[in-house]
């Protein structure tokens, strides 16, 4: 397993398509550093943070674009480089490659995504540790949740990355936004009721969100359930 | 043991007969693979004992398919395998005792050839892995090059350090799938010698290649897919001997073809002759050694300049579509 896990985050920290991720992940932090410098009124923090900075930038975009791009990627690339044998056709039980390539993808999303939603809350003013520390376990509950599903889905199809966008774009932000009650099935939900959960004052005129009570095990529901069909999968498939 | 020493199973009758009685390690009982309309592996059966067996066959014989289905990256779609008399597909701890080599397999290009071999150690839990991965390399003759990243080596290299990692645990199953292709003929000699080697210590290897005389100086015994079918199978001596007698056309182009016809037909190496549209003659034989000493000694002696000899179906395909049908 360490091996495994080991593999993929060499296999992950490859320059270029990192510095992209990173680039991502730098624009809301960039911005907080303008609001640190040009501080506009108490009020207007709170909601620059909350309706500009952490919603629509961090838990809309950074989040699953960064996630997104590397669990597709995680076994979706030995599929497509035709590598995958290498672990295949070693005495590792399925699960045992599955879980280490999620832990790695995991590990460098969780530090690139929570490290830009928490340096954005540390730096805006009118921030706590609350804040921060709240933000971090939503984003890390999202990270957990983006990846589960979406390495599955580069198991399932060559164009993972594309399903995964249509599902960011166009089944959370625009399907979920008008049939609130499909909020269950929506990772974002799950993301923003997890802060607001944690530091009532964060998204709390959002009466979209869900209950942290609702939001949790919903979430691990779908993380079991997609952890699950990624196993499945990687035991029925013919590899290449 | 060197090449030069090495004689096949199918040299001695009595090492046949030894051979026959060795356990098979590998089992194929009716075996069909298909993809959508298209049958890659039809209804093979076949065993596979210690020693080196080649697979052999034309392009898209289906002989890919047949090893990606004996070690377990494809399923069946009807029929059974065992390995060591267990199930392979989803049976990941026969891999110890297994090294897969596939044809077209990437590597991770971003390590040294070292570091490949190592990460394989490591996924067969090797116990020590620094001398497994030491000898490893040093049996593929990459020692001065293991540092060297794996994006930098050339294609015959890369082949070699694939095998190294596949054999870094010391598998008693070696199935390589086209092993030879991108190495030149001196590593094709060091590689064959290597198998023949490990072969010698009792294991069973297993050899794909489109080209019988990659395999033929070394393998105990040829199994011969054409069209997903097992066409032939046996020593290869008597697939050699088929493969004398078979017919060849041999197109000729002269200053006077009909003389040359007219003497040739009195040859008994001939079988017939015809003229074809653009003033050549084809001759049909099953002694091509004589054939060959025959129509220049024969175009001096009548005087005639011979402008084209054309052999009109030495193709693979021809020479394993002909073993087949026979």
């Amino acid at each position: 397993m360490l091996t495994i896990y080991k593999l993929s985050l060499r296999q992950m920290l490859q320059p270029r398509r990192l510095l992209i991720l990173l680039f991502i992940a730098a624009t809301p932090v960039a911005l907080s550093v303008v609001v640190a410098i040009f501080p506009p009124d108490t009020e207007d923090i709170v909601s620059f943070r909350d309706d500009f900075l952490m919603g629509p930038m961090v838990i809309s975009a950074v989040l699953p674009i960064v996630t997104v791009v590397l669990a597709t990627a995680s076994l979706g690339h030995e599929i497509e480089d035709q590598t995958m044998a290498y672990l295949f056709l070693k005495p590792v039980s399925r699960w045992g490659i599955v879980l280490p390539k999620i832990l790695a993808t995991i590990t460098v999303a969780g530090v690139v995504v929570a490290g830009s939603g928490v340096l954005t809350t540390v730096i805006v003013p009118e921030g706590s540790f609350v804040t921060s520390a709240s933000v971090a376990a939503g984003l890390a509950l999202g990270v957990v949740a983006y990846t589960s599903v979406f390495t599955w889905a580069g198991l399932m199809t060559n164009h993972a990355l594309a399903f995964g966008l249509v599902y960011v774009f166009v089944w959370e932000a625009a399907i979920v936004n008008f049939l609130q009650g499909v909020r269950w099935l929506s990772i974002h939900h799950y993301t923003e009721a997890t802060i607001h959960g944690f530091d009532d004052v964060q998204f709390a005129g959002d009466s979209a969100t869900l209950d942290l009570g609702q939001a949790l095990p919903a979430a691990g529901v779908v993380i079991a359930l997609f952890v699950g069909l990624t196993i499945r999968r990687l035991t029925r498939m013919d590899v290449a | 043991m060197t090449l030069s020493d090495y004689k096949p199973v199918a040299d001695e009758p009595e090492a046949v007969a030894a051979y026959s009685r060795l356990e098979p390690t590998i089992r194929v009982s009716n075996v069909s693979k298909w993809f959508g309309d298209v049958v890659s592996v039809n209804d093979v059966s076949l065993e596979v004992r210690p020693g080196l067996t080649g697979l052999l066959g034309p392009n898209g014989a289906g002989k890919t398919t047949l090893l990606r289905v004996i070690c377990g990256l494809t399923r069946p779609s009807g029929g059974e395998i065992q390995v060591f008399g267990e199930p392979v597909r989803n049976n990941p701890e026969l891999y110890r005792r297994i090294g897969v080599m596939p044809e077209h397999q990437s590597t991770y290009d971003f390590m040294s050839g070292r570091a490949f071999v190592e990460l394989n150690a490591r996924l067969q839990r090797v116990p020590d892995v620094k001398s497994a991965v030491d000898r490893a390399i040093e049996q593929v003759g990459m020692h001065d090059a293991q540092n060297r990243s794996i994006g930098e080596y050339s294609r015959g290299m890369k082949q070699r350090m694939r095998l190294a990692a596949v054999m870094v645990h010391d598998p008693e199953i070696l199935l390589l799938d086209e092993p030879l292709s991108g190495t030149d003929p001196r590593q094709r000699i060091e590689f064959q010698e290597l198998m023949v080697r490990l072969a010698s210590q009792g294991r069973t290897i297993m050899i794909s290649s489109h080209i019988l005389e990659e395999v033929e100086a070394v393998a105990d015994r040829i199994l011969l897919l054409v069209h997903g079918k097992l066409a032939a199978s046996g020593d290869y001596h008597v697939i050699r001997q088929k493969l004398s007698d078979r017919p060849y056309i041999v197109r000729i182009g002269a200053s006077d073809v009909r003389a040359l016809a007219a003497r040739l037909i009195t040859e008994p190496f001939v079988e017939s002759i015809s003229m074809d549209g653009a003033g050549h003659i084809q001759i049909v034989s099953r002694n091509v050694r004589e054939l060959q000493r025959a129509v220049p000694r024969t175009a001096q002696a009548l005087g005639i300049r011979l402008t084209r000899i054309d052999p009109l179906d030495d193709s693979l395909e021809s020479v394993f579509t002909y073993l087949a049908d026979r």
